[in-house]
């Protein structure tokens, strides 16, 4: 009989966790194309569009024109081809009615205006072909697209432009000896910060990677474009005593230990630190991308090869857009500082111009709670080459809707059945019956993945939604606020505790509680796993421990719930 | 030091000048003109440890340069 009673759960607890995966896998490989671009009618137009029979000549054209009194032409010279013509005439509605009378006409109507809604809006964005070919729009669908991380730009400097208003730009310091201001004196450092973070569906110019970020200016470079080790170190420190979380250098020079020892501390500090490859077009990676700690950007053209101009060997780590201007419209457009001062759309082309996608990127993936460590290994695991990391393409170029699944589908989807596997056991070693388990089972579910589901239905693109498609230690993340989701208090066993309190009193509720603990549990065990949660008051090393520690402390929590009561429940 | 090579223009970032000599190619700091572009050039300057957008190799700080021949499309 008990052998019968304990098959029956472990039976219960393999399907459910089966049906829970075979549930959630597939939605964490489904790509949603971008939201469609709904090209609608809006009115008429004054002007007249005639499809004329195939084989059409300019003379019939003539004939038609004169038929309707006024002057047709082709749309356009490969237009003729296809007989197709517009123009400007008296009476519109009278023409279309002759035209249609008329055999040598197949088509005659009013022009409509049409006009995209597609996301993003940008007039210039069909000429990014650079966001298109990492898939940012997983970005700036699944993640808050930056909001609450701080960028720190050392570069040039970074001016505010048409398409990167001054709300982007925290105020900025300058280095270089005998410049006292942070603006952008040369073009390069605004080109690269507008990568990052020039304003995206705001109906103007170009998009960025990742729109909501702040960006810290740094400006250590002088108008000539050089600076020196000492000034980029200490850009470096100053990023981090500020509250970088990302240090972005589309620089490089010589190997100086004053630089090492920055980035090691920053790195220290809990800090991404990013960096060009170079522009040698041979092998030899510059520094400090170089260093192991850092992720060194090569770039490729629009085709996806290796660009000439990048720089390979030891220390690349990853590859996106650079451009290549020999091919047309081949360059990173982006808008920035131009040579007079003013504000111009500039395609370049350069190593400097791959790395800020890597940022973007970083800095998307952790505005979505992910901590420094599990928002590298995203971007590195899922690039293109699958791991196999080759002198002259480092792991490969950067894949942003898989990383998007590597780094927020797939975790979830394993915490919910982590999670779901733990409600179960809980209620089972209580000796609580099905439906307590089932109760329990579908909070640690929602606690843990929250309804992941919807990102495949519907554009997660508002707070809510992703807080709703999200696990409960994952909301602040939703909200803007990603910092949170690292602080001790919140990654620990507290929120199980306060739910305890709070849901654990009534039966009806209790079942609930018991599951938001599980799921905490299951959440806060695939942290310490994964280094998925970096708390900021813990060395590294400690993180793991603590992490696991308050694991065990969330599953006992939900232990004591279960079993409250639970002989009372049992009793006939 | 003096250098002599072709100058190059080249199209990295916002654009680099750089050296191409008998064997190694040099980024130079300073004032060039573009009608220098393609010509044979002597340089004079030092090499800088120089932190930089170019990211060519070895950075020269120059201090003057003359035009040994003109670019070959003049």
């Amino acid at each position: 009989m008990a052998a019968g009673a304990s098959g029956r759960w472990t039976g219960w607890a393999v399907l459910s966790a089966t049906g829970v995966a075979l549930w959630l896998w597939p939605w964490s490989s489904v790509e949603r194309p971008a939201r469609p671009g709904v090209e609608a009618p809006s009115g008429a137009g004054a002007r007249l569009v005639v499809d004329l029979r195939d084989g059409s000549t300019e003379a019939d054209l003539a004939r038609v024109s004169a038929l309707v009194g006024g002057r047709l032409d082709w749309v356009s010279p490969h237009a003729a081809d296809e007989a197709l013509a517009v123009g400007d005439v008296a009476d519109l509605r009278s023409a279309i009615a002759r035209l249609r009378a008329d055999p040598r006409v197949e088509v005659a109507e009013a022009e409509q205006t049409l006009w995209a809604t597609a996301f993003p809006n940008d007039p210039h964005y069909p000429r990014q072909w650079n966001l298109r070919r990492v898939g940012a729009a997983a970005l700036w669908r699944r993640t808050p697209r930056g909001a609450g991380i701080r960028v720190a730009v050392l570069d040039t400097g970074v001016s505010p432009v048409e398409d990167l208003p001054p709300s982007t730009l925290l105020p900025g310091v300058s280095l270089v000896p005998g410049v006292a201001s942070a603006a952008d004196d040369q073009g390069h450092g605004t080109h690269v910060a507008g990568t990052i973070a020039q304003a995206t569906h705001n109906g103007l110019g170009v998009a960025g990677m990742a729109p909501a970020v702040e960006i810290l200016p740094i400006k250590v470079l002088a108008a000539s474009g050089a600076g020196s080790s000492a000034t980029v170190a200490a850009g470096i420190d100053y990023a981090v005593d500020h509250g970088a979380q990302v240090v972005h250098l589309s620089l490089g020079g010589p190997y100086s230990d004053a630089v090492a020892l920055a980035v090691s501390r920053a790195v220290a500090s809990g800090a991404l630190v990013v960096a060009a490859a170079g522009n040698t077009g041979t092998t030899g990676v510059a520094w400090p991308a170089g260093l192991p700690q850092v992720i060194g950007v090569g770039a490729v053209g629009p085709g996806g090869a290796l660009a000439p101009y990048s720089s390979f060997g030891e220390g690349l780590t990853v590859l996106a857009p650079g451009g290549d201007t020999r091919q047309p419209d081949g360059g990173i457009l982006q808008d920035t500082v131009g040579p007079d001062g003013g504000h111009a759309y500039r395609a370049l082309q350069g190593t400097s111009m791959a790395a800020p996608h890597v940022t973007g990127a970083v800095a998307a993936l952790l505005s979505a709670g992910l901590s420094p460590a599990a928002a590298r290994q995203a971007l590195v695991s899922t690039a293109t080459d699958d791991g196999i990391w080759s002198a002259q393409r480092g792991f490969g170029e950067i894949d942003l809707p898989r990383a998007v699944r590597w780094g927020i589908d797939a975790p979830a989807g394993l915490r919910a059945c982590v999670g779901l596997l733990l409600a179960i056991g809980v209620a089972r070693v209580a000796g609580r019956g099905a439906r307590f388990a089932i109760g329990a089972a579908g909070s640690a579910v929602w606690a843990s993945a929250g309804c992941w589901i919807l990102p495949a239905l519907l554009p997660v693109e508002t707070a809510p939604l992703r807080a709703a498609s999200s696990g409960l230690l994952l909301w602040p993340a939703a909200f803007g606020i990603p910092t949170w989701v690292h602080a001790p208090g919140w990654a620990s066993a507290a929120l199980p505790l306060i739910g305890g309190v709070v849901l654990g009193g009534s039966r009806w509720t209790r079942p609930v509680a018991v599951g938001l603990a599980s799921g905490i549990a299951a959440h806060l065990l695939w942290a310490a796993a994964t280094n998925g949660i970096q708390t900021w008051w813990l060395p590294i090393r400690w993180n793991g421990l603590w992490l696991a520690s308050q694991s065990v402390l969330s599953l006992g929590v939900a232990l004591g719930l279960a079993g409250h009561d639970a002989l009372e429940e049992r009793r006939p | 030091m003096r250098w002599q090579g072709r100058l190059e223009r080249r199209e990295l970032g916002t654009g680099v000048w750089v050296l191409q000599t008998a064997g190694r190619e040099l980024q130079l700091l300073g004032d060039l003109p573009a009608s220098a572009a393609g010509g044979w050039i002597e340089v004079e300057g030092d090499l800088a440890p120089v932190y930089g957008f170019g990211m060519v190799g070895e950075v020269v700080d120059m201090r003057s340069w003359r035009r040994v021949s003109a670019p070959e499309s003049s």
